[in-house]
C-alpha cells in the first residue's frame, strides 16, 4: 500500500511528488511515457518536434476533434502533451510569466461573459507560491522589470538569459511607441543553479527536450530531488486505464498496464490525477462504478465539461537582407528575450471583452520543414512545383524574420468540452477523448488587434514588410479547465486545494481546475498551485484526514 | 496496422509525382535529395502509419486519371500533363483525394529539409539549396555567420 499515486509526472505531479515525498509520504508515481536521459532527447526538427516522438501516435490514440459542432469529426494531436517523465515540462517553451490579480477574478471583473468564472483563490494566496516554483524549478528573470506584473515577495533565483543584439533595437521601437519590454522570464538556467548547468543557447528549445538539463523540466528538477528522499518511486511505462474505489466511494487505487501490457493494480490512501487537461478527465470518465456510474467525481456531470487552451495569434515582420544594420541580425543567440504585458487589457471598442495577453519577440524560431509547410500553406490553397520552390528560396535567402506571439485568455464557453468518444478507441480498447472546440469571436478581435500594435513596432523597427500569420489560433498543447475549482460543489468539481467535492481523497492537480485560462502560458502558475494543493494535502494528512 | 503495399506502379508514381511537386529546374529537387525514398520509410513509422491506406488510394488515383486523361501511366506522361493531373487530384471534390495530395506536399517537404539521419534531404542538399549550414539549420535564415559560443 502506498501512501499517496501520482498519475502524471509533468507539472501538476512533479511538486506533489516533491513535496510528499519530502513530507515523508510513500509516494509512487505512474508516468504513461518513458524516461528519455539527456542525451536522448532528439535535436532535429523531425523526430522533435514536427512528428514528436513524444506524443502518442494518431494510429494508436488519437484524439477526436469536433470543431465548431458540425465539421466532421477528424483525428489529431490537439489536447496531447509530452508522454515521458516530465510530462509538458520537458517540451515546454517555459515562458514562465505569472498570471495577473483579475486573471484570478474574470466574472467579478468582466460580468457574465460565456462561462467566465472567479477562481476560488485570489492573486495574493498564490504569491507564495510563485515564488516557490520560481525558485524550486529556476527561473531566469528581471524581478521589477515588467511594470504589470503583480506584487511579488522574493525576486527571481537568477538572472535573465543573455539576449540577442536585436533586443537593444527592440527596445527602442517599443520605447517610442510608450511601451514596456522586459526581459522574458525563462524556467531555462541563466547561470548553474541546484547542479545543473547554464543554457548553452543551442537553439532547440520550445518543443524540444533539453540535452544541456539547464531548461527546469520536472524530471531535471523536482522528481530528480524527490528521488533522492528515497520515499518516491517514478514508474515510467505505466498506463492506467482506472482508478478504483472502495465501497464507501473512496479511492482506493488504480489499474495499469504496464510495460509488457500486463494489468496491475496498486493501492494508495490518497490519488492524485495529473495527466494534464484532457487526459485527467478523460481517466475520470473512464472510472465508473455502481456509485459513479458518470464517472469518477462526476456527479454533477461537469467533468470534461469549460475545456480551455490558450488562444494564440502571431505576426511576421520581414527585414530584407542587406537593407538593415548587420547588428540587428548577425548574431546567434536563439533569444530575442523581450515580451510585453502593455496590451494585457484592452482599450474600449477592440472587442466586447477588453482582455488581450502577454507577447513575445522571437527570431524565425521555426525549423525549416515547419517553415516552409508554413510558406506552402499560405493564401489557402497548397503551393508545389516550381511556385513552392521559388518562394521558398526567396524567402530563406532573402529575409530576415522577426515573430511575435500573442498568449492570450481561451474564453470558457459551451460548446467546447471533453467527453468520450462514442466509437473510437485507442490500441488498447478505451474510448478516447472527443475534444469539441468553439471559439468566441473575442479570441480573434483581441488577437487580431494586439498582433497590429506589435507590427506597428515591427514597423518602426524598419520592417520592409509585416502581416499577420495565425489570429486567434487554439495552442493546443495549453490545456485547462476541465474539472473547475470552485466554492460551490453544484458548479465546480474541486475545492481550491484541487480536492474533489465527491470524493475526499482525491485530487486532481494539472491545469484541470483552472476556471479560466489567463493571458499567459499557464505552466507556472500550475506548478505553483500544485505546490499549495500538496501543501494542503500533507496538512490533511497529518490531520488524519486519509485513513493515513 | 500493416505495411505500404508498394506495387511497382505505386512506386514509380510516387517518384514521379514528388519530382512535379519539388522540380529539379533550378537545383536539387526530390528526385536529388530522395523524396520518394523517404516517404517509403516515414509511412512505415509509427507517426504514419494510419495514412497507409490513404496513400494507396491517392497514388491509385494518380494513375487512374493518367490513364483515362492521357491513355498512358502516369510515370510516362510528359511533366505538363503530370501537373495537369496533379491539379485535378489537388481540386478534386472528395475529401480523400484532397488529404491525400495535402499529406503528399507535407511529407515531401518532410523529406526535401529533414536530417540525413531520417533518409531524406541526402547530402544536405536540400539545406544547401536553402542556404543553410547544418549546424545552423535550426536559426533558419537568422544567420549564417558561425556559431558565437563553442
Amino acid at each position: 500500500m502506498e501512501d499517496v499515486i501520482i498519475i502524471g509526472s509533468g507539472a501538476g505531479g512533479g511538486p506533489l511528488a516533491l513535496t510528499l515525498s519530502l513530507a515523508g509520504f510513500r509516494t509512487l508515481v505512474l508516468e504513461k511515457g518513458p524516461e528519455v536521459e539527456r542525451a536522448q532527447f532528439p535535436h532535429d526538427e523531425l523526430a522533435g518536434t514536427w512528428r514528436s516522438a513524444l506524443l502518442p501516435s494518431l494510429g494508436e490514440e488519437p484524439h477526436v476533434i469536433v470543431r465548431d459542432g458540425f465539421a466532421a469529426p477528424r483525428h489529431g494531436s490537439v489536447g496531447w502533451v509530452a508522454c515521458c517523465v516530465g510530462g509538458g515540462t520537458v517540451h515546454m517553451g517555459a515562458y514562465f510569466g505569472r498570471f495577473q490579480a483579475d486573471d484570478f477574478r474574470m466574472r467579478s471583473r468582466f460580468g457574465d461573459y460565456e462561462q467566465l468564472a472567479d477562481w476560488p483563490y485570489g492573486y495574493d494566496d498564490l504569491e507564495p507560491y510563485y515564488c516557490r516554483a520560481e525558485w524550486e524549478i529556476g527561473v531566469a528573470g528581471e524581478a521589477d522589470a515588467n511594470p504589470f506584473e503583480g506584487r511579488r515577495s522574493r525576486p527571481y533565483p537568477m538572472p535573465p538569459l543573455d539576449s540577442n543584439p536585436l533586443a537593444g533595437f527592440l527596445d527602442q521601437a517599443c520605447a517610442r511607441h510608450g511601451l514596456h519590454p522586459f526581459p522574458t522570464p525563462r524556467g531555462v538556467n541563466s547561470v548553474p543553479y541546484q547542479g545543473r548547468p547554464a543554457c548553452s543557447y543551442c537553439h532547440f528549445c520550445a518543443g524540444y527536450g533539453c540535452r544541456t538539463g539547464a531548461k527546469g523540466s520536472t524530471q531535471e528538477t523536482l522528481l530528480a530531488r524527490a528521488r533522492q528522499t528515497g520515499n518516491c518511486t517514478v514508474l515510467p511505462l505505466a498506463r492506467v486505464r482506472e482508478i478504483l474505489v472502495d465501497r464507501y466511494g473512496w479511492a482506493k487505487g488504480c489499474i495499469y498496464l504496464d510495460a509488457e501490457g500486463c494489468e496491475q493494480e496498486v493501492q494508495s490512501r490518497v490519488v492524485c490525477v495529473c495527466c494534464s487537461a484532457v487526459e485527467s478527465a478523460r481517466l475520470l470518465l473512464l472510472s465508473k462504478s455502481p456509485q459513479f456510474p458518470k464517472g469518477l467525481a462526476n456527479q454533477t456531470g461537469l467533468v470534461g465539461q469549460n475545456l480551455q487552451f490558450q488562444s494564440t495569434s502571431s505576426g511576421q515582420a520581414k527585414f530584407f537582407r542587406g537593407k538593415h544594420p548587420t547588428e540587428m541580425f548577425s548574431h546567434q543567440n536563439p533569444f530575442v528575450g523581450r515580451a510585453l504585458m502593455d496590451y494585457y487589457f484592452l482599450p474600449d471598442g477592440v472587442s466586447d471583452l477588453p482582455k488581450g495577453g502577454m507577447m513575445v519577440f522571437r527570431h524565425a524560431g521555426l525549423g525549416p520543414i515547419l517553415r516552409s509547410i508554413l510558406l506552402a500553406q499560405q493564401g489557402g490553397k497548397t503551393q508545389w512545383g516550381m511556385p513552392l520552390k521559388t518562394h521558398l528560396h526567396e524567402f530563406f535567402h532573402e529575409v530576415h524574420p522577426i515573430e511575435i506571439e500573442l498568449y492570450h485568455d481561451f474564453i470558457p464557453n459551451a460548446g467546447t468540452y471533453v467527453e468520450l468518444d462514442p466509437e473510437v478507441c485507442d490500441k488498447w480498447g478505451l474510448p478516447v477523448a472527443r475534444i469539441n472546440i468553439q471559439t468566441p469571436d473575442h479570441h480573434a478581435r483581441a488577437g487580431g488587434w494586439v498582433v497590429d500594435r506589435g507590427l506597428d513596432v515591427m514597423t518602426t523597427l524598419g520592417a520592409d514588410e509585416v502581416n499577420r500569420l495565425f489570429i486567434g489560433e487554439v495552442a493546443g498543447f495549453l490545456v485547462h479547465g476541465t474539472c473547475r475549482a470552485g466554492r460551490d460543489p453544484r458548479t465546480s468539481v474541486l475545492n481550491e486545494y484541487c480536492q474533489s467535492h465527491e470524493v475526499p481523497n482525491l485530487f486532481v492537480v494539472d491545469g484541470s481546475f483552472m476556471p479560466t485560462s489567463g493571458g499567459v502560458p499557464p505552466t507556472l502558475t500550475i506548478l505553483a498551485n500544485s505546490f499549495r494543493t500538496a501543501d494542503f494535502i500533507v496538512a490533511e494528512a497529518k490531520r488524519g484526514r486519509f485513513r493515513l | 496496422m500493416r505495411e505500404l503495399e508498394l506495387t511497382t506502379t505505386r512506386r514509380r508514381v510516387l517518384g514521379a509525382a514528388v519530382a512535379r511537386i519539388l522540380p529539379s529546374d533550378d537545383g536539387p529537387g526530390a528526385r536529388e535529395t530522395g523524396v520518394a525514398e523517404y516517404i517509403v520509410g516515414a509511412l512505415a513509422e509509427r507517426m504514419n502509419r494510419h495514412n497507409i491506406p490513404l496513400f494507396e488510394r491517392g497514388l491509385d488515383f494518380l494513375e487512374v486519371l493518367a490513364q483515362g486523361r492521357a491513355s498512358r501511366e502516369f510515370c510516362s506522361c510528359s511533366p505538363s500533363q503530370q501537373d495537369e493531373i496533379l491539379r485535378e487530384a489537388q481540386e478534386f471534390p472528395n475529401n480523400d483525394a484532397r488529404r491525400f495530395f495535402a499529406q503528399l506536399v507535407l511529407l515531401s517537404l518532410e523529406g526535401f529539409l529533414c536530417d540525413p539521419q531520417h533518409g531524406g534531404n541526402q547530402g544536405h542538399l536540400g539545406w544547401r539549396y536553402l542556404g543553410l549550414s547544418p549546424e545552423g539549420v535550426q536559426l533558419g535564415n537568422c544567420t549564417k555567420e558561425p556559431s558565437w559560443r563553442t
